[in-house]
């Protein structure tokens, strides 16, 4: 494999009883790239970054991080990963630093090598003070910033992100997309997917347009966004 | 007004039936075996209360004052046990942020009406709480008198049913409103604190007065002391309520009846004007996360994953309004009976025979609290992993480290039980060889400790996070329940085989080990193959 490539997915098929929510995927993220996965609602986005963290198994195909097949050597290659889901539930009695302080720990850092990761990615957005609240408090925003702190707390190699904005305000969103940004160009892969077309044409550098679970097309120059999208998943139109 | 309580009820109706809709022959399981204890349950203390009645009637006129001290101590018993369950309910149900009174709240409806929703479902099933406890002894009372057959003597029934339950219905839910209220604000800890001192002391008093000092001396008085010795018990002397409750069984109608009536609505309208005045600001509360009460229960880093998972759960638990408050409660509960039990057998004085039974008994007693309560409290420990999973199954960590710390969470929270196994066999009088029985019980809790957490990592219900005390009832519950009673019927057995000197102390300990280490590694592989599996089938 390429050693540039951080995340490869080769043949990937995710079946739910008769109804095949992946069909067949292959794409690959390289060093210092952003991948955009853009689809309508029920296009297989979530099932397929379900399979790339390891919360499925695919009925078909290989996902390598690293070079570290996720089926065969789970714990190694969901080191490299860090994950921010859709609608991140947290644990609602814990503190948000001490849900941070806990991802810390069982990611392998120490303790004043956690503390120096919280202070560093806090500063990011306000959300200092709030960390010591319990997280039953926080709004849906705030608990999708604390994710996305847990998610990059151990400097992962590929940060995958399903649906990054949502529920962000602009502020926000636009410290997300730069932070982004950042992990990527220090080496590192990100893989999100989106509904929001500015974001992805914004931020991304690698767009993948996902309907039916099939990946219908694949881009690196990224022109006028909408007209593809719709091109590709809405043809009538 | 009314059509709105009947929206409400129907809602209940909903949702009571959309939860049957599932996995429905498991739950119809659970509810009969439900019924089937307590209607078990039932049937004894009426055997109890029926032997113990006939029996003393024939020893006048110690029988009749004895009748009717059993008969007041019950009804305090009684009436103290729903104050501190209404309590614990309403200081819950305030404490915790529901979807579904939120979503009622914010309809444009008068918020009384949820209150008296709320009320009424407290008051039903406080009847029928009552029922299980009262219902046996004041029939078998009532038998006795030659009441039962009639309508008065139902009357009398109902009436002292209705009784207890509006009383320990106000003063628990009034207590609970201010409770709840303060719990949020600045001296909150301090207040909940002393609240549940004042319980805890309540209940020695309430032990003190049914048990005291003069009881023993009481048994063994002359005739001509007996009856101003009994009237100075502080059962006949300081407790008027109780005076009046009972006196609905063993007199019928009078002034009692008019005295409890104005007390009752008196102590109604004060439950209606407080919770009128606390209800929105204490729901309001629920969202207001102040620091200060953060720090009681610290989340520190450990040296192994396995035990900074643990620290998790059971600090969420602790946290937890609805998970601590069961707690207490099953544990106050349980406190209680073995506290009343063994002092109960010792002023009776049951002759050594009995001694082996009562061994047993007390141990099925207690094996039974333990069950509910690690059925409540370690089978759901997946289960409320719910949709906060996806953290950690995307850890890197062991699928072994995940089921060491639910099974560690499982041994912690169990860690009461132990306790109160070890205060029950070297406190309870009749009992020979409290080393053994308190070995062998620890035992037999951890074993059901295991299998139970075990079960509940095997088969969990993620969609019942918000719920945990729903978790059990599916098929994988019903297992989880018929192996502990499997278990628990074992060590009964060995205890009796002991306790007769048919199986030596070592043999019954050996025994149990053997066949409970091959039991549990059984489980722990079969938790464990699972685990793996679902860990990787989030859907």
């Amino acid at each position: 494999m390429d050693q540039s490539v951080l995340l490869q997915i080769d043949e990937v098929t995710k079946k739910f009883g008769d109804v095949s929510a992946v069909k067949s995927v292959s794409l690959s993220v390289k060093k210092k790239e952003i991948y955009a996965l853009i689809g309508p609602n029920g296009s297989g986005k979530t099932t397929l970054i379900n399979c790339i963290v390891g919360l499925l198994k695919p009925d078909h195909g290989k996902i390598e991080v690293c070079n570290v097949d996720i089926s065969k050597k789970p714990q190694t290659a969901k080191a490299l990963v860090g994950f921010v889901p859709d609608n991140p539930q947290n644990y609602l009695y814990l503190t948000g630093l001490e849900f941070l302080r806990l991802t810390g720990r069982l990611r392998n850092l120490s303790q004043s090598e956690t503390e120096n990761r919280i202070t560093e990615l806090s500063s990011l957005f306000p959300i200092k003070e709030i960390l010591k609240d319990r997280m039953e408090s926080y709004s849906r925003g705030s608990l999708q910033k604390t994710a996305f702190i847990a998610a990059l707390i151990a400097e992962p190699k590929v940060l995958i992100i399903d649906e990054p904005i949502v529920g962000l305000d602009p502020v926000s969103a636009q410290i997300f997309g730069k932070k982004l940004k950042e992990v990527a160009s220090k080496g590192n892969a990100v893989f999100l997917s989106t509904h929001s077309l500015d974001f992805a044409g914004k931020y991304a550098d690698k767009i993948g347009i996902l309907d039916l679970g099939k990946l219908v097309y694949e881009t690196s120059s990224i022109g006028d966004l909408e007209s593809l999208y719709l091109k590709h998943t809405h043809p009538e139109t | 007004m009314i059509s709105l309580l009947k929206t409400l009820f129907y809602f209940d109706w909903l949702s009571l039936k959309n939860w049957f809709s599932k996995e429905t022959v498991s739950k119809l399981l659970i509810v009969l075996i439900f019924l089937f204890i307590v209607g078990g349950v039932a049937s004894l203390l009426w055997v109890f209360s029926s032997t113990f009645f006939t029996y003393l009637s024939t020893l006048e006129p110690y029988g009749q004052y004895t009748s009717l001290y059993i008969i007041k101590a019950t009804t305090l018993t009684i009436l103290w046990i729903g104050i501190v369950s209404v309590l614990i309910s309403t200081v819950t149900f305030l404490l915790t942020a529901d979807r579904r009174i939120d979503y009622v709240i914010t309809l444009p409806t008068d918020f009384r009406v949820v209150l008296l929703w709320n009320g009424l479902k407290s008051l039903i099933i406080n009847i029928l709480l009552f029922c299980i406890f009262v219902l046996p002894m004041a029939l078998a009372y009532l038998r006795k008198i030659g009441f039962v057959e009639t309508i008065p003597g139902i009357g009398r029934v109902l009436l002292l049913l209705l009784f207890l339950s509006i009383i320990s219905n106000s003063i628990g839910s009034s207590l609970g409103f201010i409770i709840a209220n303060r719990f949020k604000k600045k001296d909150g800890f301090v207040f909940t604190l002393i609240t549940i001192l004042l319980i805890v002391t309540l209940t020695v008093l309430l032990f003190k007065a049914i048990f005291p000092v003069q009881l023993a001396v009481l048994s063994g008085a002359p005739i001509t002391d007996f009856v101003s010795l009994y009237n100075s018990l502080p059962l006949n002397q300081y407790c008027y309520l109780n005076t009046l409750l009972s006196q609905i069984l063993t007199t019928g109608w009078g002034i009692h009846i008019f005295y409890l009536s104005v007390f009752s609505l008196v102590l109604l309208f004060i439950d209606i004007v407080i919770q009128k005045a606390l209800f929105i600001e204490t729901w309001q509360q629920t969202r207001i996360n102040l620091k200060h009460h953060l720090y009681v229960f610290k989340l520190t880093p450990s040296s192994r994953k396995t035990l900074d998972l643990s620290q998790k759960d059971y600090i969420s638990i602790l946290r937890s309004p609805k998970d601590l408050g069961y707690q207490i409660f099953l544990l106050v509960l349980l406190i209680a009976f073995i506290g009343l039990f063994s002092r109960g057998i010792e002023v009776n004085r049951i002759p050594g025979t009995f001694t082996p039974s009562l061994i047993v008994f007390s141990w099925i007693w207690l094996s039974f609290y333990a069950i509910t309560y690690l059925m409540r409290m370690c089978y759901p420990l997946m289960s409320k992993e719910g949709k906060t999973r996806w953290w950690l199954f995307t850890l890197p960590i062991k699928t072994s480290s995940i089921l060491n710390s639910k099974i560690t969470t499982g041994l912690i929270l169990s860690l009461p039980l132990y306790l109160i196994a070890i205060a029950e066999w070297w406190f309870v009088p009749f009992v020979r060889s409290p080393l053994f029985l308190s070995v062998i019980s620890i035992f037999s809790l951890l074993s059901f400790v295991v299998i139970i957490t075990n079960l509940g990592i095997i088969k969990p219900e993620y969609s019942l996070a918000d719920d945990p005390e729903k978790a059990s009832t599916g098929l994988s519950g019903i297992f989880a329940l018929t192996l502990s009673l499997l278990v628990s019927g074992f060590s009964g057995l060995l205890i009796f085989l002991n306790a007769t000197n048919r199986l030596s102390q070592l043999s019954s300990i050996n025994i149990f080990l053997i066949i409970a280490v091959i039991f549990i590694t059984f489980l722990y592989f079969w938790a464990y193959r699972s685990l793996k599996g679902h860990s990787v089938e989030m859907k």
